[in-house]
């Protein structure tokens, strides 16, 4: 049984092109240029209850739109939808009633009143009872702290504080599922961190399915078994997050700092990338070499001062691989 | 709501140049009405009293209109910000939602010189408000004001299918929906009252009414009460306008980030 399925999704946005200055408005006025743009083409997945996926692609992939048509804010131009056994666009309110959303980008909290103000709020729109909203903010507080935060205007809260408000608004009514478009977007890595905890904690105690979208490829590798890749409005992956990285963008790369660098230093499937003044750069890959005995390696020839291991960007991988989006 | 009241709080020196403003512009055009009726002695018919009773009627609708139905003044605006996302978002009548997100304290500020006009033709009228009329006139203020809200509903909801500004369907409107109801309709030529009547329904806000409480003759020979009637033309215009704008909302873009 799935809790969500996606069936040959397509929307389309048609928008007109400006041309820069008064000849091009005028034409904008009696002569539109009007673009088509395929935000989604052809996009099928589905979830398993309890899943946690990971959705991930390049900007103007199709995230926001796909997680948009999911929960019934925009219609799609084909194609259908089923969440728990619904149609989104057709039972709204029943679908909204059961999933909580959390758009990184733009602020579901009403920015002039106090953040448990906006809570009190929601908990009347859900009609949730005392006792469920009670357990959801001890639960919140212990996890993300929110109690502190709650007597703050919403516009006075840091951006970290207000996603810790934003997620938390959308939990209150213990939805089935969560969908988080860039929840972690501009935070820092201790932010991140609460935020990476929260959704793992809440995805065990209760179950809740949930999708991700993030450019941190961090996030996934921390929370996502499975990983849905969308380039382009086409799904080019879909499967276990190790398979996926491990194909796409297998190179790893140490950074090592050093008083004097080694410009010949060689080992077996590694690449030196880039060498400065006191820096070097090797890339390797993770199937044939472990960093433990590069490093060791090196450390034999050069005096290492401090050492990091980069991830691959994988969504440069998805650029060079798929093109540019 | 709070929310809508609270950012109304902090524009001050915008609040007061409404406060000076607003009332300005309703009694002005009240006294334009008394020079004319002086004039020309009557104008289609109307006393000096019928007039002020015709125009402080079109001015309390457009109070109601401002005070319950804002919102709809800006869903240009909100669809070209994706703020009816979140609307959208909550299991809840979207409309409704809508509505009461700017619910409009201030909007005491356009009804109050209404009122006071209106309460002063009664006076001078000397009207019968026995119980049939204190109906009428809570039907005749529901339907003025539903019809009020319709023609912003649907000018607004334009905004679904093309993008266009606030501040010019807003002008726009705001100029047809006052003119329309600062003189009554039967100075007009017969084809504007046709269009008026029963096109854009703006005759039923006060023109209408008005005859009927003063007891005149209509252009139309319309055969139920006037009164009745525009209640049940204030109902099925906003019930349009409303099929209108949740059709829109069937087609709202959100915004791309
Ligand atoms: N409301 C909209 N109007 C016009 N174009 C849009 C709109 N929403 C999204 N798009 C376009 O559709 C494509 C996909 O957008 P989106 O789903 O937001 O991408 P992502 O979230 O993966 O960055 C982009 O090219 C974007 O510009
Ligand atoms: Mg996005």
């Amino acid at each position: 049984m799935s809790i969500i399925k996606a069936v040959h999704l397509r929307k389309r946005f048609i928008v007109k092109k400006k041309e820069p200055g008064l000849k091009g408005a005028l034409k904008g006025i009696f002569a539109p240029k009007k673009i088509i743009i395929n935000a989604l083409d052809d996009v099928s997945f589905s979830m398993k209850k309890g899943e946690i996926i990971g959705l991930i692609g390049p900007n103007g992939a199709g995230k926001s739109t796909t997680i948009k048509i999911l929960t019934g804010i925009l219609q799609p131009l084909s194609g259908e939808v089923e969440v728990m056994g619904l149609n989104p666009q057709k039972k709204r309110a029943e679908v909204v009633s059961r999933i909580g959303v959390v758009f990184g980008q733009r602020s579901q909290l009403y920015w002039d009143i106090r953040l448990g103000e906006s809570f009190e709020l929601f908990r009347r729109i859900y009609r949730i009872p005392d006792e469920e909203y009670n357990a959801n903010l001890e639960l919140m507080d212990s996890l993300l702290g929110i109690r502190r935060l709650i007597d703050i205007p919403v516009r006075q809260l840091s951006l970290g504080q207000r996603m810790r408000g934003e997620i938390v608004s959308a939990v209150l009514h213990s939805p089935d599922i969560l969908f988080l478009d860039e929840p972690t977007i501009g935070l820092d890595i201790q932010a991140k961190r609460n935020i990476r905890k929260f959704i793992r904690e809440i995805n065990q105690k209760k179950k809740t399915t949930i999708i991700l979208t993030t450019h941190d490829l961090g996030d996934v590798q921390e929370l996502c078994p499975r990983l849905v890749v969308i380039n382009k409005g086409k799904i080019i992956e879909d499967g276990a997050l190790d398979a996926i990285v491990h194909r796409l963008a297998p190179e790893r790369i140490l950074q090592i700092d050093t008083d004097k660098v080694k410009k010949d230093f060689t080992y077996p499937h590694c690449k030196m990338i880039k060498c400065e003044e006191n820096k070097m750069w090797i890339s390797f890959n993770r199937e044939n070499v472990s960093a433990s005995k590069l490093i060791a390696a090196l450390s034999a020839e050069v005096r290492i001062n401090d050492l990091q291991v980069k991830e691959p960007d994988i969504e440069d991988a998805i650029e060079q691989i798929y093109g540019e989006g | 709501m709070r929310c809508a009241v609270q950012s109304w709080f902090e524009y001050p020196l915008e609040m007061l140049c409404w406060i000076i403003f607003i009332p300005l512009y309703s009694f002005g055009g009240l006294l334009l009405l008394k020079v004319i009726s002086t004039q020309f002695s009557e104008i289609g018919g109307w006393t000096f009293h019928g007039l002020a009773f015709f125009y402080g009627l079109g001015i309390v609708t457009h109070g109601l209109h401002v005070i319950f139905f804002f919102a709809v003044w800006h869903t240009n605006y909100m669809v070209l910000n994706g703020e009816f996302d979140r609307i959208l978002l909550y299991p809840m009548n979207p409309f409704f939602m809508f509505i009461i997100q700017s619910f409009n304290i201030a909007g005491y500020i356009d009804i109050t010189p209404g009122i006071i006009i209106f309460t002063y033709a009664c006076l001078k009228l000397n009207l019968d408000w026995n119980a049939v009329a204190i109906l009428k006139l809570i039907a005749v203020l529901i339907g003025g004001t539903l019809i009020r809200t319709g023609i912003f509903m649907i000018a607004g909801a334009i905004g679904f299918f093309r993008d266009t500004r606030n501040a010019v369907t807003n002008f726009m409107v705001d100029f047809l929906a006052y003119n329309t109801t600062a003189f009554p309709l039967n100075i007009y030529p017969y084809g504007i009252q046709v269009i008026l009547t029963f096109l854009i329904p703006v005759g039923f806000i006060n023109t209408y009414p008005a005859q009927d409480f003063m007891g005149m003759d209509n252009t139309f020979s319309i055969p139920i009460n006037l009164s009745l009637c525009t209640l049940l033309v204030g109902i099925a215009f906003f019930l349009l306008a409303y099929g209108f704008f949740r059709f829109g909302l069937k087609h709202y873009k959100s915004t791309g980030s």
